[in-house]
Order: C-alpha cells, then structure tokens, then sequence
C-alpha cells in the first residue's frame, strides 16, 4: 500500500516543479489574441436582491391600486358611519354623506320616498 | 485596454502554473498537446469572466473552470483540436514516467478526480469542498475511499 502513496507523493512533488513554459510576454499576446477573437459571456442574470429599483417599480403600479381602494373606504370609515346612509337601488349601492341638518334615518326615508 | 481585459490578463498570469498543472494532469488523444489544452482554458476561462463574481477565490474559480474544461475535452477527445499547435511549441517535459498515475486518475468518476485532482494541486478540504459543494469531512472522507480504490487499483 505504501508503494502506491510513495507513487503519489513523488507524482505531486513532480507536478509542483512544472511551469509555463513560455514567459510572461507570450502569454500576454496569446491572451490578448483570445480576448479579441472570443466574445465574452453575459454576466449572469440578477436576481431579486441584486434589482432593488427594479423591484420599487414593479410595486408601485400594486401601491396605487391598493390606495385607490383604500382612499375611499377610509373616508368613509372616517365619517363614523352614522354620518353615512347607505341606501341599495338596483343591485347597487348609494352612500350619502349626511350634514347636521339631514341624519341619515330622514336622508334614507328622503330617498325612498321622494326619489323612488 | 478595458479594465476588465487588463485584470484577467493579470489574473492568468498569476496563475499560469497552476492552469498548465491542471491540463498536465489529464491524458487526452494524442492529437491534443498540453498546450492545445491551455488554450481550451483559457478561452473558457475568458468566456466565464464576466460570470466571475469574486465571491469565490481566483485560484478556485480557474481550478473549476480548468478542471470542466478539461473534463468536457475527455469526453470528446477523438475531436480535432481546434487551432494547429504553433511550430515552436515543445513538449517542455515528458510526463511517461507518470502516465500510470494519469491513466489511474481517469478511471475514476469525474467528481472523484476532481477532488483528488484539487488534492494534488495542494486545495485544501475546505477549497475543494466550495468547488464541489460538500462539506470539508465529506471531501476527506470521499478522498480517502479515492486513494483507497486507487491503491487497490495499483496493486492489481
């Protein structure tokens, strides 16, 4: 078994003594050769993390439907509700932002009485 | 010259030896030389460059890209080679006297011979483990059960 290390051992130091053959200079104009006739690989796609801005503007069309939403019912949330009657004609609903003369009790009796 | 051109220039150069090791250390069809090997590399080693994110260390990097290369090369190496070898080049050693232990590496898997290979380059566990994806232990452990086959193989 030892015949076989020793093998490898003396096939390692063997290796460690190869070089280049040729210097520096030759290297460099057979570089400079495959740089001008190899074109380079794309560098690797980015991913996510690497896209921050891309990723703020896919957001922003997702942030502006979200407020579209939101804008509206927080008003209304922000009345208090008994400040809003909610009246339903047709499948539809109607929200009627009610003042200090009209609560929303006489705003809905308005409604059904006179309009319908 | 780009800045990228110059700094792998300066890269290769760094570690010429070592790419010239590594194409040294497998036995391709007698129509390859050492060199047409080299320049296989270092054409790949260029196209990679860009894909080079120097997370890993430079020597590991070329280690990989050099050992692929070579190995793609193994695959088909009844190929021609792709460019006539220049008239000047040499053999600058003989490596008969090691043809065995090159003709021994090739018998086994090529993630094998990659970690013996990387072994013999003088990589460490924990190198050849970012090479491979295995744990430092799993390459010492997988190296052993190698130089155990090869043994076997060298006694046969």
């Amino acid at each position: 078994m030892e015949e076989f290390d020793n093998r490898l051992s003396a096939y390692e130091e063997y290796l460690k003594k190869q070089h280049y053959p040729y210097s520096e200079t030759v290297l460099r104009k057979e570089l400079r050769g495959i740089i001008w006739h190899t074109p380079k690989e794309k560098p690797a796609p980015m991913t996510w993390q690497q896209k921050p801005r891309r990723r703020l503007w896919r957001s922003i069309p997702v942030a502006a439907a979200l407020l579209a939403l939101l804008i509206p019912v927080g008003f209304l949330a922000a009345r208090g509700g008994e400040d809003v009657a909610v009246v339903s004609q047709g499948g539809q609903q109607f929200y009627f932002l009610c003042n200090n003369h009209c609560s929303p009790e006489q705003t809905i009796d308005y409604f059904n009485t006179i309009i319908r | 010259m780009e800045d990228d051109e110059k700094e792998f220039m300066d890269i290769i150069c760094r570690h010429r030896d070592m790419i010239w090791r590594i194409c040294s250390t497998f036995r391709l069809s007698a129509a390859w030389t050492t060199e047409d090997a080299f320049h296989e590399v270092l054409c790949d080693l260029w196209k990679g460059f860009g894909r080079f994110n120097r997370r890993s260390a430079e020597r590991t990097w070329i280690f990989r890209v050099a050992t692929n290369t070579m190995l793609s090369l193994l695959r088909k190496k009844s190929n021609q080679p792709t460019t006539p070898p220049p008239p000047s080049a040499e053999p600058s050693y003989s490596e008969e006297e090691y043809r065995d232990v090159v003709d021994m590496l090739s018998t086994l898997s090529e993630p094998d011979s990659t970690i013996v290979r990387a072994h013999i380059q003088g990589f460490s566990y924990a190198e050849i483990g970012q090479m491979t994806g295995l744990s430092a232990p799993a390459v010492g452990m997988r190296l052993s059960r190698c130089l155990k086959k090869l043994r076997k193989l060298y006694h046969q």
